[in-house]
């Protein structure tokens, strides 16, 4: 049985089945003009026949859909199914999913930028693809209707589909009959979606595509990858940032077993050896000298130092609502660590690179980034570069950059068989694109009826944009807005507002962490908004009411997860906290109690308001996510440095929250025909504030500074 | 790929199959497995037995295998998730427990195990056994897939009494349909 495993693997990895696709990749290019034209182009593979890029339906009426994002756990091989599904009036039955490859068509625009990528982040994957899907299976339809129309001479019109099926009358024919003759025809121009209200399939909640595969061992991470004559590599790494690798002796290195080779890679050193194990053995016995370099003076006192100073010295508005806010009497300073992801699955890639081509097998958010760049590194064009994206243990926007794909096709060079790299736990760690440390001061001033009146915010962090965007994009407009996200523009009536941000250049790298700017400016506004209320003596639901007297959706939502948590039980302690992020509202309702001194988390009742629901089911275990990854981020998540080099190596250095800790969390939905808004990281930004405030009611103690740790006596 | 003739060969009874594998005497279990045999179910996730993805039963009780050399599983009855034929599977996908799937296999190999020597846990019992870390927060189906799988496992009991015996579609025999 075990053999017969390995061989099925392999052969889907020669390129029988779902990985390796679409063999003929043209040249990707990063802006294109915009267009809805659906691609003329196959959606190749073995079985069916293709009516656009994104659809292949064989004689048996089996319907093979094409994902271009990746599934990292936030459900997208089921809520992008459902949208060519629901157009296209499929069997749910019959619908299979595969990875799309790297590949212009499978492109889509950002919803902020003007550029067209494949991507999966910013919990866009529905609301980026919302037209582009549902167009691509209306036009399908449409060519299965006039197909059926043309065989039974009756008109268009009067055909309905159903369930996979044309039907006219008495006339009925499956669309495994029909694709043949519908795919010779031409691909219409112009083709109607379905008024929201008719959607039959969008807004249940069929069991997910990929659970299956999930249960068994049989999904293929990126971990798991295995190709025929495969190696195996890790490495050690620089661990200080801004430093640089000064010599090594591998001697004691290359005499371990299996050992095949030893080398320099950039600021590392790379094990390559005949299996995982060998290499890391042998990573183990390398001497190396490290020169911190510029890492040398970066400290938590340094950081923190740079962090306070370009506070004082005042950064640039961004932000302003009405006059300058003036009579700031009441003030407070707030600050985050820095964080890392964590997936489970740490970092590793799959190359080989060959004299005519190069074959990258990753988990990652960004295929098409791992195109451009392995083409780069390896001088080879990019239509001999193949990139076969896998399931993601787990991504929260780490997997969303290249470090780790460049360093294995580089490793991938140097060797003349595929060669999989795998980081270890400690160097997924510290070598992280970490949720950058941030601190926020809030001035401010109440109205009579105590209401918060003036708020002067000013924020100073690193700018996760710095570096990343590419040339010609309007870094200016664009990066600052974003760290102040949720400070600027909050949903409260505030009479006059004004929003700084003071940019600090260091060398930590840091990068989009679930949530982004969310993940800390959901605490430190709805902590502070608490800290109003208590300065006011008004209870912090009814502030937030009063607050709310011009944002009537944001105000429906926090009004439903106020009534669904109901009166608070005998020994409890609550907090509320409300954010908009990724254009969905979440507002959550923590209750906790302090038992034998340690904080037991009961429940978080949430409300969401994310418009028209793709997959119910989904969002409400995305909102669970989002809840335990903020609460645990919160309790205990902060990476330190000392001499530039991260000082958490492994889980018992940052702690996540385990079942035991983790609270019931009850999620509603806001019923809306809205615009599909984000799913996968709005349930973060308010668990962390929900928690603090709660832990304020409990304790009389109020959190400025995360992660909780052992601030409390408790 | 040729082995060297002077590593060792262990002889494992894996998934219910006696299976030889070649690698030096110190290798975790968890790399025999997916590298020497090619089971990439069971995952890495820390390497030093703190977050449980790497975790496979032996002798029935759940083991984190990437601190287990290889030669401590000689000759006894090993299982990995491309063996685990259980009830706990199927509550799985009826709770929809899974997000990125990657923590599962260890969650699934400890919940069977749990099962298995306690066929109705409490929550406590739960939150005591089921220790792994599952970044993407799944803890809550988590605890309720077992009570799902405890339940199905009783009715299956119930009606795989004598008298009932051959009542169909049974199911704590959907787990085993392809
Ligand atoms: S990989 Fe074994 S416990 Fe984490
Ligand atoms: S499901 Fe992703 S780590 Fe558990």
């Amino acid at each position: 049985m075990t053999a017969l495993h390995n061989v099925s693997r392999r052969d889907v990895l020669r390129g029988g089945g779902a990985l390796v696709l679409g063999l003929v990749l043209p040249g990707f290019s990063r802006v294109q003009p915009f267009d809805e034209t659906l691609s003329l182009g196959s959606a190749g593979g073995a079985e069916g026949v293709s009516l656009n890029a994104w659809i292949r339906i064989g004689s048996d009426g089996v319907a093979t859909l094409r994902m271009a994002a990746a599934e990292m756990g936030q459900g997208v091989f089921t809520a992008l199914p459902m949208l060519l599904a629901e157009e296209l009036d499929l069997d749910w039955e019959q619908v299979r999913v595969e990875g799309a490859p790297a590949r212009s068509v499978y492109a889509r625009w950002l919803l902020h930028i003007p550029i067209k990528l494949q991507i999966t982040g910013g919990s866009e994957s529905v609301r980026g693809y919302w037209t582009q899907l549902r167009l691509a299976g209306a036009s399908a339809r449409a060519m299965l209707v006039q197909a059926a129309a043309r065989a039974w001479d009756v008109p268009r019109e009067s055909c309905r589909t159903e369930q996979g099926r044309v039907l006219c009358g008495d006339l009925s024919a499956s669309y495994g009959e029909l694709v043949a003759a519908a795919s010779e025809l031409p691909v219409p121009r112009n083709v109607a979606l379905k008024d929201p209200t008719t959607f039959r399939l969008l807004g249940t909640s069929p069991p997910r595509i990929d659970l299956p595969s999930k249960v068994d061992g049989s999904g293929l991470f990126g971990i798991d990858v295995q190709v025929d004559g495969m190696v195996h590599a890790t490495v050690r790494a620089c661990p200080h940032f801004g430093g640089r690798l000064v010599s090594f002796d591998d001697t004691a290195a290359r005499a371990q077993a299996g050992v095949l080779d030893v080398f320099e890679v950039g600021e590392a050193v790379a094990v390559v050896a005949r299996h995982f194990w060998q290499a890391k053995k042998a990573a183990d016995a390398l001497e190396i000298r490290w020169a911190p370099g510029r890492g040398e003076g970066l400290n938590q006192e340094t950081i923190g130092a740079a962090l306070s100073s370009a506070l004082e010295k005042g950064g640039r508005p961004v932000f302003r609502h009405g006059a300058e806010p003036h009579d700031l009497s009441l003030e407070a300073t707030y600050s985050v660590p820095y964080a890392e992801h964590a997936p489970i699955e740490p970092m590793t890639a799959t190359v080989h690179v060959q004299r005519d081509r190069v074959d990258v097998w990753a988990p990652t958010q960004v295929p098409h980034m791992v195109r451009d760049r392995a083409a780069l590194l390896a001088h080879m064009p990019l239509s001999q570069v193949f990139v076969h994206t896998t399931l993601l243990g787990g991504g929260f926007g780490r997997k969303s950059f290249t470090d780790f794909t460049d360093q294995a096709v580089l490793i991938a060079k140097r060797v003349d068989k595929p060669v999989k790299l795998i980081w270890t736990r400690e160097e997924t760690f510290t070598h992280g694109k970490y949720r950058p440390r941030v601190i926020c001061s809030h001035k401010a001033a109440l109205g009579e009826d105590g209401l918060l009146t003036d708020w002067h915010v000013s924020v100073a962090s690193q700018n996760i944009c710095d570096g990343i965007v590419p040339p010609g994009f309007p870094d200016p407009e664009f990066a600052p807005y974003t760290v102040v996200e949720g400070l600027a523009e909050a949903p409260y009536s505030i009479e006059r507002q004004r929003v700084d941000y003071a940019k600090v250049r260091l060398p930590i790298p840091v990068g989009w962490w679930r949530a982004v700017h969310g993940s800390h400016n959901g605490f430190f506004r709805e902590c502070f908004v608490d800290e109003c209320a208590h300065e006011a003596g008004q209870d912090p639901v009814n502030y937030r009411r009063a607050l709310l007297r011009s944002s009537p959706r944001h105000a429906a939502c926090f009004e439903l997860a106020v009534a669904e948590a109901g009166s608070i039980a005998e020994g409890q302690h609550r907090g509320v906290a409300l954010f908009e992020s990724f254009g969905s509202i979440v507002a959550e309702v923590l209750d906790l109690s302090i038992e034998q001194g340690e904080i037991q988390l009961h429940r978080v009742t949430a409300a969401v308001d994310c418009g028209l629901v793709v997959h119910p089911d989904t969002v409400r275990s995305q909102i669970m996510s989002g809840v335990v990854m903020g609460l645990s981020n919160a309790l205990y998540g902060e990476v330190t440095f000392q001499a530039g080099a991260a000082q958490q190596s492994n889980f018992h250095q940052y702690k996540l929250m385990p079942l035991r800790e983790a609270p019931v969390v009850d999620v509603h939905i806001v019923p809306s025909l809205e615009q599909p808004g984000g799913i996968g990281e709005v349930g973060l930004p308010p668990a962390s504030a929900a928690l603090c405030n709660a832990l304020f009611a409990a304790t009389g103690v109020r959190i400025r500074s995360l992660p909780v740790g052992n601030q409390l006596s408790l | 790929m040729s082995e060297d003739p002077s590593v060792p060969t262990f002889g494992l009874l894996l998934n219910g199959s006696a299976v030889d594998v070649q690698a030096q005497p110190d290798t975790p279990l968890l790399w025999a497995l997916r590298d020497h045999l090619g089971l990439t179910g069971t995952k890495f996730g820390c390497g030093v037995g703190a977050c449980g993805a790497c975790t496979v039963q032996l002798n029935g009780m759940p083991m984190r295998s990437c601190v287990l050399p290889v030669a401590a599983a000689v000759g006894q009855p090993l299982t990995t998730i491309e063996g685990l034929k259980h009830a706990v599977q199927q509550a799985w996908i009826e709770e929809q427990v899974p997000q990125c799937g990657y923590c599962q296999s260890g969650q699934l190999m400890v919940a069977a195990a749990l099962l298995d020597r306690n066929p109705s846990p409490s929550d406590e019992d739960i939150a005591a056994a089921m220790t792994n870390l599952c970044r993407c927060g799944t803890y809550e189906r988590i605890r309720k897939g077992i009570h799902r799988a405890a339940a199905a496992m009783a009715t299956a009991a119930a009606s795989s009494s004598p008298d009932e015996s051959d009542s169909e579609g049974e199911t704590s025999d959907d787990v085993d349909a392809p």
